[in-house]
């Protein structure tokens, strides 16, 4: 029946589910805590003479992008409403918490209490004239709304708030409590055999190290409760009144959803998220300027969410990756073989990622998360439990099948 | 009064420009219902291609945008044939990365071949006024750039209804898969409408540099394209005369109403927004565009 | 604490002993060679804590200390420990540098790695040709009068003038490129932004290209430099220069652009006593990535203003030359130093520049140093060499872009490079910081006055300027005409902290 049969196949509600799950939460722990430890010390891979660096800081740079393409899933990929405006959003939770943290001397995550009802409100007055606007028409205005940024930051009657032109420097770092075995994980790791050598050089963690695993580590935890919320605002009624609304909005509207109200709640949704990551993205980072929060970050996370999977989960996970990372590999492309180098000088980043972006949806249309899926079916595919009615004999046994008052009936 | 006068002149040879760019969206998104992101790029890169045929070359310039128009359109058919028509035209998510993947790799390409900065552009139109009255005046410029936009509105409405190419890309905007129907091969209609957009944005943009004032370079559409989308959004993303208004509009505003209503000149692309904004909530489908109307 | 340095040694010399045998060294030869060191340390070590000892037995450990660790005193060179004076108020706190700080790090093999942070792509890519100028001055160097008998090399990457990504690259930089220093890094909030980390991991960072006045402040940041012409002292210099030429309360239009950049203009011409004179009347902020500034400028010239001041760079000095000749109105023309790239942004509107120059209008620039491109230097013999550098290295001319802005800023940091090299001790991080704050060298590039740093006393680099106007000679060519004398204010700047 299918091209490749997959190599297991697990029934939902089975014990092997229960262990298929575990698996994976299991992989994911292990790789965060690879990615910590094992980036923590700037790692580079080698290609053709190019150096392409893996460090924890730009992992966690990701991590913000990851929440913000989130945000997109929920408005874009859930509702439909294709909003290019994330990047304001992303901005104005960078610039709250950072005033709140240098300014006021808050700590990073208490400033959440006001950036996301904040971001919120902002989502829903916007998520208002979106009721009117359709289409194209919303992409091409929020798109406009991403572009304003930078000035709105620079008006002058906003600098003592914003730092102005020199931007919101924030000293505040997150410090890992002293009794987290930090320095004695790194040398357990520095013993392991083969692998020791990738997990710094056996000095122990500098303080700025400790602080960078302790961020990540944190940021983490608030992407997986973010991940884990709109998870289940999807599959809750609310989500799938979203989804119908997606799919046709005249059927959704005579089936009796409020168009209005789950068109501005998704709104809202997702510029929370996008402050969120703005959060993520100044306590890593401890700056917020205006040059961060341009329309081509705005661009980059649909580019982001696309490459991802536009609805779907970890498509934002993909594309937060990819938009953290691509970019600087791409202008760290110095030699290429074949390639005169005088092509690779200058705005190369630019180049490889319009190729590489051409490249991918000849490739993988519907996003990375596609191709990853199409190799997960290949090595297990989850069905459903098949439906048992009463009366009826349970269709997977196969013995009442063959049994003679079935045969008849049958 | 010879202030506003100034910025009335100001607005409209800037808004000209918009509504050159704008009419290659329209174009470009009446067959397809896509919006080119990467159409400020093509016409960048005309404008290059025609500076190049002018300066280096020594083409005499209005044969040098000629040239460089269909240079530009011949580029666009070729990328609509490889890279565009693949993809099955109702779904825009992938042709959507592609014009954004258009966009980033054009602008590095002629940064990295031209380099960034400002290089002069030949004169189109003569120099000085038409006519001085005390501080303002009507430059031989704005009339030309106004003339421009007539012809050029003038000729696409010309092609669209009495040739019959025009007639078939009339037909594919209208319905597709009646066009497919009738016998009409939608591949080529379309890539003529790329062709032509690009032409349209090319002379845009030798247009725009053309102004003593101006000069030619990589960046020099980059925000440009939101103040042409915003100007398509405004007069309608399906109507050229709507492109042609929505243009002339959000330059006048950036000239005339800015400075007026005081708003910070830095801002002058929030008021354009906020006007496009404001128009939509009440015409959602532009000034003059056609609302969508669904049957059920 | 005793325990902590010998730790500290113990971690140096294993760390530097893994290091060196990283590459293709078989297991056994890496322990082997990881014991020695770490026996030769703990010998050192041992040694080091005797000397520490007594020193911090002193009372005044800290004076005692400083005046035992300058220059030359003991053990030849300075100290690449504890707390070391290296000028004027400015001391280097290498105790808390991280365990693993190493003062060689970077030159301690073939090459001398400088790293860099600056906008390739973007609204400002144009200013990626400085990064390609300095690294074709560093091949010139390289080929004909090596530093210490090391290749300079330059790391560069690009961050899009976004603070974030510079972070992102500074950081992976100083873990993994085996960095000496940074230097030339473009743009005021990237340098705020790098500061911090520069700091705490005790690497230099030479030569901010930044106008905002933060970066003089060895007080407290050491390890930062700034160094192209103050934007105050270069607005301040205008300022002196209006009062002087239209009394006080001339009228100033202002064009502005809305970054870090052109504010500091904005600010220094409201706030600054210097400009306390002078009559602001209109000012016009307009967008770094906008297409042109007409709309701007059809503002500014209703103010019919005495002076017109453009704080903006790039295509907008091209914009306001070919505006302003094409209006009635004839302003004295201030503009960004930035602007002084004939060639890029002159040559463009030449016909501009004629009409403005033959109406004694042409714009006014405070110049520090001459102008490839300019016809009264074509045959300077410097500009000649800068051209000629140009040409066999990169295959391009001072026309193409800001390269030979790249090869001046290049000169100032093989200037220091050298200084530092020929220090007792070599080489190090520590004696580039004190070549670098105790730096007095002059460069033919300049049009006068010296370069000189003198820790908080003096933190500024560039400090001469001489005011310029552009005018287009009788044989149709652009150049620089002197409108007064070259105006020196070394030492003047002082210290920001």
């Amino acid at each position: 029946m299918a091209a490749g049969t997959p190599m297991f196949t697990i029934e939902k509600g089975s014990a092997q589910y229960r262990a298929y799950r575990i698996l994976g939460f299991a992989l994911l722990a292990l790789l965060i805590f690879i990615v910590a430890f094992a980036f923590n010390d700037t790692g580079s891979i080698t290609l053709f003479d190019n150096d392409y660096k893996l460090s924890i800081t730009r992992v966690t740079k990701a991590i913000s992008f990851m929440v913000a393409i989130l945000g997109l899933q929920v408005v874009a990929g859930f509702t439909g409403q294709l909003s290019l405006g994330q990047g304001f959003f992303f901005g104005t939770g960078a610039y709250l918490s950072a005033w709140l943290v240098a300014d006021h001397g808050w700590n990073w995550f208490a400033t959440l209490a006001v950036v996301v009802p904040v971001c919120f409100l902002l989502g829903l007055l916007f998520g208002v004239p979106a009721l009117r606007i359709k289409g194209l028409y919303l992409a091409l205005v929020t798109l406009g709304l991403a572009a304003i940024f930078p000035s709105l930051i620079l008006l002058d009657i906003l600098e003592p708030y914003t730092g102005g032109a020199a931007g919101k420097q924030v000293d505040s770092d997150l410090k890992p409590p002293g009794w987290l075995p930090l320095d004695g994980t790194v040398d357990l790791l520095n013993k392991l055999p083969v692998f020791g050598q990738y997990f710094g050089e056996g000095s122990g963690l500098s303080s700025k190290q400790e602080q960078r695993v302790w961020t990540f580590f944190l940021m983490v935890v608030l992407a997986l409760v973010c991940f884990k919320m709109v998870n289940n605002l999807v599959k809750s009624r609310p989500g799938r009144a979203m989804r119908a609304v997606r799919d046709n909005e005249t059927s959704a509207a005579v089936n009796g959803i409020s168009l209005s109200y789950h068109k501005t709640m998704s709104f809202g949704v997702a510029s929370a998220l996008g402050g969120v990551g703005g959060m993520v993205y100044v306590a890593e980072l401890g700056i917020a300027s205006q040059g961060d929060f341009t329309q081509l970050l705005s661009i980059l996370f649909i580019v982001g969410l696309v490459v991802g999977g536009v609805g779907t989960l970890s498509g934002a996970v993909i594309g937060g990756l990819v938009i953290a990372f691509i970019p600087d590999w791409a202008s760290s492309t110095r030699g290429f073989p074949g390639l005169p180098e005088r092509w690779l000088q200058g705005p190369t980043g630019g180049l490889i990622l319009g190729i590489g972006l051409i490249v991918l949806t000849f490739v993988l249309p519907g996003g990375v998360i596609v191709g990853i899926r199409k190799i997960r079916d290949r090595i297990v595919r989850i069905i459903p439990r098949p439906p048992v009615i009463p009366g009826q004999h349970d269709l997977s046994d196969a013995d009442a099948f063959n049994s003679p008052a079935t045969a008849a009936t049958v | 009064m010879e202030l506003l006068i100034n910025r009335v002149f100001d607005g409209l040879s800037n808004g000209a420009t918009y509504a050159l760019l704008a009419m290659a969206l329209v174009m470009i998104f009446k067959a397809t219902t896509l919006i080119n992101f990467a159409q400020g790029e093509f016409a960048m890169f005309g404008g290059f291609i025609v500076m190049v045929l002018v300066l280096e070359q020594g083409l005499p310039v209005w044969i040098g945008v000629i040239v460089g128009m269909i240079l530009s359109a011949v580029l666009a058919a070729v990328i609509e044939r490889t890279l565009i028509r693949p993809f099955d035209p109702a779904d825009h998510l992938p042709l959507v990365i592609i014009t954004l993947g258009l966009f980033l790799a054009i602008n590095a390409i002629a940064g990295i071949v031209w380099r960034f900065d400002p290089r002069a552009f030949p004169e189109m139109f003569p120099s000085g006024n038409v006519f001085t009255y005390g501080n303002a005046s009507l430059s031989w410029y704005t009339v030309g750039t106004m003339v421009t936009i007539a012809v050029v509105a003038g000729g696409l409405t010309l092609l669209l209804n009495k040739t019959k190419i025009g007639l078939a890309f009339r037909a594919v905007s209208s319905n597709l898969e009646s066009s497919e129907l009738v016998g009409i091969r939608v591949g080529p209609t379309l890539q003529f409408g790329w062709a032509i957009a690009a032409a349209v944005g090319t002379l845009g943009v030798a247009v725009f540099v053309a102004s003593p004032v101006r000069q030619l370079e990589p960046q020099v559409m980059v925000t440009g394209l939101i103040f042409a989308v915003s100007a398509a959004a405004l007069g309608g993303l399906d109507s050229l005369g709507g492109a042609i208004a929505g243009g002339l509009a959000i330059g006048l505003v950036q000239s005339i109403v800015v400075p007026y209503l005081g708003v910070p000149s830095e801002l002058s692309l929030f008021a354009a927004v906020a006007v496009l904004m404001l128009v939509l909530l009440f015409k959602p489908a532009g000034l003059f565009g056609t609302a969508a109307v669904e049957r059920v | 604490m005793r325990l902590g340095k010998l730790k500290g040694w113990l971690v140096l010399f294993s760390a530097l002993a893994l290091f060196a045998t990283a590459c293709g060294s078989s297991a056994t030869e890496v322990v082997g060679n990881a014991t020695d060191a770490a026996e030769d340390a703990v010998d050192a070590g041992v040694d080091a804590v005797d000397g520490d000892d007594d020193a911090m037995d002193d009372d005044d450990a800290m004076d005692g200390d400083d005046d035992a660790m300058e220059e030359g005193d003991h053990s030849g060179g300075l100290a690449l420990e504890g707390s070391v004076e290296i000028a004027t108020g400015t001391t280097l706190n290498l105790a808390e540098c991280p365990d693993d700080w190493d003062p060689l790090q970077g030159v301690d093999g073939d090459e001398i790695r400088i790293g860099q942070s600056l906008p390739q792509s973007g609204a400002l890519a144009s200013f990626g040709a400085i990064g390609e100028g300095m690294e074709m001055y560093f091949d010139f160097i390289n080929d004909t009068d090596p530093i210490a008998g090391k290749d300079l090399v330059l790391v560069a990457r690009d961050d899009g003038y976004e603070a974030g990504r510079a972070v992102a690259n500074v950081e992976e930089m100083i873990d993994s490129d085996d960095i000496f220093a940074f230097a030339h890094v473009i743009g005021t909030p990237i340098n705020l932004a790098i500061r911090p980390i520069t700091d705490e991991a005790c690497v230099p960072q030479l030569f901010n290209s930044s106008g905002f006045p933060f970066w003089g402040d060895p007080a407290n940041f050491p390890w930062t430099v700034g160094n192209i012409l103050n934007y105050v002292t270069e607005t301040e210099i205008w300022c002196s220069s209006v009062i002087e030429d239209f009394g006080e309360g001339a009228t100033v239009a202002a064009l502005i652009m809305n970054n870090d950049f052109g504010k500091t203009y904005q600010n220094t011409l409201n706030s600054s006593p210097a400009c306390a004179g002078v009559d602001v009347v209109s000012e016009q902020l307009h967008d770094p990535a906008g297409a042109d500034v007409t709309n701007e400028m059809t503002t500014l010239i209703a103010t019919d203003a005495d002076v017109l001041v453009a704080g903006t760079t790039s295509k907008f000095c091209s914009q306001t030359t070919a505006v302003m000749a094409g209006v009635e109105w004839r302003p004295r023309i201030y503009m960004s130093y930035t602007c002084n790239n004939l060639s890029s942004f002159f040559s463009p509107v030449i016909d501009a520049a004629a009409t403005l120059s033959a109406d004694d209008a042409g714009p006014w620039m405070a110049n520090s140093n001459k102008i490839c491109g300019d016809d009264a230097y074509a045959s300077d013999p410097k500009i000649i060499e800068v051209e000629r550098i140009l040409n066999d290295y990169g295959s391009v001319t001072c026309a193409d872009g800001s390269y030979s802005t790249g090869v001046l800023y290049g000169e100032f940091l093989v200037d220091v490079l050298r200084s530092a090299s020929e220090m007792e001790g070599g080489l190090n991080r520590v004696n580039l910081m004190a070549a670098t704050w105790n730096a007095d060298t002059s460069n033919d590039t300049l049009l006068g006055g010296t370069l000189k740093l003198d820790g908080t006393d003096d933190a500024y680099w560039t400090e001469g300027a001489q005011l310029q106007a552009v005018i287009v000679d009788d044989a149709g060519n652009l150049t620089f005409e002197p409108k007064g004398d070259f105006v020196d204010f070394e030492g003047q700047g002082g210290s920001f902290g």
